[in-house]
């Protein structure tokens, strides 16, 4: 695994090309471009303010509903949008697959990268919030870029194995959607731990998101310790996923031509 | 061993045809693809659903060389490029590479329409396996060769399928990968965009790359290629001399078109409609002494004879012949008319015919139309369109390209 790391190093170029013509493909002949990016979670993050902060009054401690659900769906779109995006990346490009060769998790990594994209600019918009509802600075902040990784790490994981897997079996593509839908309502992404039941929590904090999720939560908006415990299991997970499914994914990657 | 460049060492390609079902395709997704007891295994319990695309085959390239691959559709022609890229692995035996492989599978493959000429270069190169450092230095060798100086900041998708092509074939040319892998790429573009095509293959073979060439036009193998290898169903029939591996390749297409010529014929007597003016009954090939035959060496007497009907008395008519390539190309086309034969009347049974003194034509396989028209030359009365086909083998007058011309050396 180590080797076929190093060998992607040697394909840096061609990892940031496809990175570019994903992202540029992504937004030319759109009127506002890459802006696109700032809509889906402020979107989702105006609906579920009025839903959950004005219909049914979810608590969040001491921070503002829109800064705190902001802040998860941030986390939630870059990872859902990549796994979507992910595992269609390489039956989308049938083209080169059956044509030309070079490491095919090229594919799924420049999908993740070109999410990164515009993770950060939704990102921006999470500054200007934070800044406006006057966010305190703490040392915690330190910890973001560790959780970051982990959460990153656990995308890649997963696109590889889900982009490979859905060549041989295109019904992946369809799952993946669904899968996502229910996965991000069993995660803190727009209410609190809190709201989950003492005695199920363990359960629920199974989820590795979850400790990503908070993570970001804890150190950012509350100025606390990220949960240890949940995060470290979470650092566990994405490093098992993504090494089974890159052994995985090289195992499998030369038959790929043969059935795409 | 330095000097050999590509080595296939028993290679077998199965591809599984259908789909299995979603409980086997699970676990076979877990099982490795090395897996010999699983494939040996799986051979055995379900043998029609396998596919064998080449049967152990073994053959090297020495350094230098560039090797053609010939042989009918389905043989095996295409997996072989396939393996030598690296895009697929074969299921068993062994191939080694020493060099850096270039393709040219498919100009302009990885294109983005969105993207203008130049940024697409950069995607395409590095696709290929460029640096940035290696296109901005190739870079106006890239647009001078494809002639697109004015549209290189337009979006591909406003380009023509032509410019599209010229685009793709200058960037893979100036790769210079060690190995270049070119599969029918030479068929497409318009005729003076193919002559530049293989100007510069023909360059690059010069300096030294080595090529692997894959195509259906026998003309672009006799030029490019040392050696030949010639395919049918997975197997190679042959591997040598280029000229030989052609002659294989063209009695191994007469055998199965005769077949299925006679069927055609018999399908069209069914619905032959009714000649009411003039018939052509036939064609028959003869040489110097009037005998039968339909193959011929180069620069050989050729006879052609056209026996025909007409029903009712017809003035001035005139008879056509084209004879075409086996690739559809009209080699040449004569008539009465333009040769300036005047011909009173026909009535009732007859012959004409036409004598070549000697053939031009090199080996292959030749079909031919002919015709009796009007004296206009414009309706016919009757035409055969590429009823007929004739053979020239080696052993005639020997010379590479299209033609045998009649010439002489003189020295002074």
């Amino acid at each position: 695994m180590l080797k076929d790391l190093s060998k992607l190093f040697y394909y840096r170029e061609l990892l940031y090309n496809l990175t570019l013509r994903e992202i540029k493909g992504r937004y030319k002949q759109t009127a506002i471009g890459i802006a696109w990016a700032l809509f889906q979670p402020l979107s989702m993050m105006i609906v579920f303010t009025i839903v959950f902060s004005y219909f049914a009054k979810i608590q969040t401690e001491s921070i503002p509903y829109p800064l705190f659900s902001y802040c998860g769906l941030v986390a939630w779109s870059f990872f859902s949008n990549s796994i979507s995006k992910g595992t269609n990346s390489i039956i989308g490009n049938i083209n080169l697959v059956t044509k030309i060769y070079f490491p095919r998790e090229i594919f799924p990594i420049s999908t993740t990268i070109s999410n990164f994209i515009d993770f950060l600019i939704s990102s921006l918009l999470f500054l200007l919030l934070a800044i406006f509802y006057k966010t305190p600075i703490t040392p915690y902040l330190f910890a973001v870029p560790v959780i970051f990784i982990i959460h990153t790490i656990f995308i890649i994981g997963l696109s590889l194995f889900l982009s490979a897997l859905n060549v041989f079996k295109r019904d992946i593509g369809y799952l993946v959607p669904i899968v996502l839908q229910i996965w991000m309502f069993l995660s803190p992404v727009v209410y609190p731990v809190t709201l989950v039941p003492e005695e199920y929590r363990w359960l629920y904090m199974l989820n590795p998101l979850a400790g990503i999720i908070e993570g970001y939560r804890k150190t950012i908006l509350f100025g606390e310790m990220p949960p240890l415990g949940p995060l470290g299991f979470s650092a566990f997970i994405a490093f098992i996923v993504f090494s089974a499914s890159y052994f995985y994914f090289k195992k499998v990657e030369k038959k790929f031509a043969d059935v795409i | 061993m330095p000097d050999i460049a590509i080595k296939f060492d028993n290679i077998s390609k199965r591809y599984e045809k259908g789909s299995s079902t979603i409980r086997e395709s699970i676990s076979k997704l877990f099982r490795g693809t090395t897996d010999q007891n699983y494939s040996t295994l799986e051979n055995t319990a379900s043998d029609s659903n396998v596919f064998w695309a080449l049967k152990d085959v073994s053959f090297e390239v020495k350094k230098g060389n560039t090797l053609g691959i010939i042989g009918p559709n389905g043989a095996g022609k295409s997996t072989i490029l396939k393996l030598l890229a690296g895009i697929t692995e074969p299921t068993s035996g062994k191939i080694t590479i020493n060099g850096k492989i270039g393709v040219l599978i498919e100009l302009g493959a990885g294109f983005h329409p969105e993207f203008t000429g130049r940024e697409n270069i950069y995607l395409n190169g590095a696709i290929m396996g460029m640096s940035k450092k290696d296109i901005n230095e190739k870079f106006a060798a890239i647009v001078d060769f494809a002639e697109l100086h004015e549209f290189i900041d337009t979006p591909v998708k406003h380009y023509s399928s032509g410019m599209y092509l010229r685009l793709g074939f200058s960037i893979a040319a100036h790769l210079e990968p060690d190995i270049l892998l070119i599969d029918e790429v030479l068929a497409v573009g318009d005729a003076p965009f193919q002559a530049k095509c293989l100007k510069k293959i023909g360059e690059l073979k010069q300096s030294g790359v080595i090529m692997v060439l894959v195509s259906h036009n026998l003309h672009s193998i006799r030029i490019l290629c040392n050696k030949t290898i010639l395919l049918n169903q997975g197997n190679i029939v042959f591997y040598g001399e280029t000229e030989t591996a052609i002659n294989n390749y063209t009695d191994l297409i007469t055998k199965k078109t005769e077949v299925s010529c006679n069927e055609e014929v018999k399908f069209k007597s069914k619905v032959k409609e009714v000649k009411d003016k003039a018939e052509i009954l036939g064609v028959e090939f003869l040489n110097s002494q009037n005998i039968r035959k339909n193959i011929y060496y180069t620069g050989e007497k050729f006879i052609l004879a056209i026996r025909y009907i007409a029903h009712c008395k017809i003035d001035n008519p005139v008879f056509t012949l084209g004879i075409y390539s086996f690739d559809g190309t009209l080699y040449a086309g004569h008539s009465t008319a333009l040769d300036g034969f005047h011909m009173e009347s026909i009535e009732g049974n007859g012959t004409v015919r036409v004598e070549f003194e000697h053939i031009p034509l090199l080996p292959g396989i030749y079909e031919i139309s002919v015709g009796i028209f009007d004296k206009e030359g414009l309706s016919p009365y009757d035409w055969h369109q590429k009823k007929y086909k004739f053979h020239v083998a080696s052993g005639g007058s020997k010379a590479t390209g299209l033609f045998y011309l009649p010439h002489k050396w003189i020295i002074e």
